[in-house]
């Protein structure tokens, strides 16, 4: 817990990031989303949109976790905690657990600026769903673990995580309705978009904000758990082969 | 427990580069134990294995009766290192970083606060202690990362080069704390490079090159396994002649003799505390008069420098 504490309060502590991503995030809900709105008549777009950008501001600081990593392994930080009396499985699940949290947390901010325009946000349905969110959180995480993995050499990790979470954002439900990506693409590119776990966290949320999922999207929490909980355990290896592989060649 | 550190045939290599060979070196409980060897002698890369922060490739070590690859966890809960290089989290700051430090060895509430505390002052990085880590001086974090392990006292801690980047006032310090730390029972094992740090510390030394240990022993034993390194200069009241210089050539534990000026010889020597009251037999024998002796040792830096260039090095005892 000292660690995942500790993790934690690094992305709280980087402030031009916090402020960089909240801009974002607000400006995309409150800008594009109201802009749109009054461009599309009777699709109420803002409605649709804020959820997805809830989710996505989930993802992005859940996400962070892999930089804090990334950081801890060429700045020796994670050399450090491996001298600490905790086990390998307490630290990778550290690692996950402050992600999961962040992601919660992050979300919860821009669940709550989002609930003065859509009060159905400030829901019991809302709260039902803060589990399934902290889930989805660990196993966005997982993602990243994945990149943490496989990006050793300096930039590489910068890249990975730009092209990774870009290519997330855009294959999903975040920002259209699946009827608009059923119209265009084939059956397996849109199972493709479905599967996508910020679709199915975008889906979750829009079911508590209109009472149904809004567009034609397969959704139920079962497959979102499902789907979180094997990328969480895709983290788990990940991490447990990263801090493994750091004590066989020492300093990454 | 006759050791507190015993390593057993330990090795690490990365691919086909070989970082430590097959050590076999032990710590008393208690003493201190300084590694001395140039850079990339394989000092650091004992440390880490020790630390459990490696892996070894074959071989192990027991620390405290602990096995560091099967019993790492144990291992961690009774050996603390301090990095050449300061870890800290950029943002946090010294007091944060402590008392994380402190959390993972039973303290909390107010004692962790008053040891914190007490640590921060003692390494004069009290007036620092809101700054942020990225923003202490190359010394501050230094003496921040020596610091941790005066946090929990472990029974073995682990310094690599504990005074690099810190002023001379802070180094002599350090020093003393890690003396102290001893005083309190823990045993310590120090790597440096640095000779001054070695002498003022040492109980026992092990000088290690290309990843070997070359010879372990304490200093005295080191300086007198030099052979012919005490160096004795003898002024005689009259000329030196050859008689002399043939007669002081075979006084036992004389290497060799040099003539300095017409009546002053230089004689290098084995020992020269045995060598002396020989030499004063000699004189009266030849019924001489000496008017000056001027004796002189050889220094850590001789040691180091013969044991490190010469790679076929006789150890002192074999």
């Amino acid at each position: 817990m000292h660690i995942a504490r500790v993790d934690l309060s690094y992305f709280f502590r980087t402030k031009w990031l916090l402020a960089t991503l909240i801009g974002l995030n607000i400006t995309d809900m409150l800008v594009v989303g109201v802009v749109y709105k009054g461009m599309m008549g009777s699709f109420n777009y803002f409605t649709f949109f804020a959820p997805g950008v809830i989710v996505t501001g989930l993802f992005f600081a859940s996400f962070d976790v892999g930089r804090r990593v990334h950081l801890g392994l060429t700045e020796g930080v994670s050399q450090y905690y491996l001298t600490l009396p905790v086990s390998l499985n307490g630290l990778v699940l550290a690692h996950l657990l402050s992600a999961g949290i962040g992601g919660v947390i992050y979300a919860g901010i821009l669940a709550a600026i989002a609930a003065a325009f859509l009060p159905s946000l400030a829901s019991f349905g809302t709260l039902i769903l803060i589990p399934y969110m902290f889930v989805l959180s660990m196993g966005l995480a997982g993602i990243a673990a994945v990149l943490n993995l496989f990006s050793n050499a300096g930039e590489r990790y910068w890249v990975f995580t730009e092209g990774v979470q870009t290519t997330m954002v855009a294959l999903s439900t975040v920002a259209y309705p699946i009827t608009v990506v059923q119209s265009y693409f084939p059956s397996w590119f849109v199972s493709l978009i479905e599967l996508n776990p910020l679709s199915q966290g975008a889906e979750a949320l829009r079911s508590v904000v209109s009472g149904s999922a809004s567009s034609d999207a397969s959704f139920n929490l079962l497959a979102l758990f499902a789907t979180s909980l094997a990328l969480m355990t895709i983290g788990v290896v990940s991490y447990r082969r990263v801090f493994t592989k750091l004590r066989e060649v020492g300093k990454i | 427990m006759d050791n507190a550190v015993e390593t057993l045939g330990l090795t690490k290599s990365y691919g086909k580069a070989v970082a430590l060979d097959n050590l076999d070196v032990k710590v008393k409980p208690g003493e201190i134990l300084v590694l001395l060897g140039p850079n990339g002698s394989g000092k650091t890369t004992l440390l880490h294995l020790l630390a459990t922060v490696l892996k070894p490739t074959r071989g192990t070590a027991m620390v405290m009766g602990y096995d560091i690859v099967k019993q790492p966890l144990k291992v961690r809960e009774v050996l603390g290192i301090s990095f050449q290089e300061p870890r800290g989290f950029w943002r946090h700051k010294p007091s944060h970083i402590l008392s994380f430090h402190a959390s993972f060895y039973g303290l909390s509430g107010t004692k962790k606060s008053e040891v914190v505390e007490e640590t921060l002052r003692g390494f004069d990085l009290w007036s620092s202690r809101s700054k942020r880590f990225m923003e202490l001086s190359g010394g501050q974090a230094k003496r921040l990362e020596v610091a941790k392990l005066f946090v929990h006292r472990p029974g073995v801690a682990v310094f690599d080069e504990p005074t690099a980047m810190v002023d001379l006032e802070g180094k002599r310090m350090i020093w003393d704390r890690i003396k102290g730390l001893r005083e309190a029972g823990s045993t310590i094992i120090v790597a440096t490079n640095e000779v001054r740090e070695a002498e003022y510390l040492a109980d026992r030394l092990s000088i290690m090159k290309l990843g070997k240990e070359v010879v372990t022993e304490n200093l005295r034993t080191l300086k007198d396994s030099i052979s012919g390194g005490d160096v004795v200069e003898v002024e005689f009241s009259s000329p030196v002649t050859n008689e002399i210089s043939q007669a002081v050539l075979g006084v036992p534990g004389t290497v060799r003799v040099t003539a300095e000026t017409e009546s002053m010889i230089k004689a290098f020597v084995n020992r020269s505390e045995d060598w002396l009251p020989q030499m004063m037999s000699l004189v009266q024998t030849l019924q001489t008069k000496v008017t000056s002796l001027r004796v002189s040792e050889p220094s850590l830096d001789d040691v180091f420098l013969h044991y490190t260039e010469d790679a076929v090095a006789e150890k002192p005892n074999a």
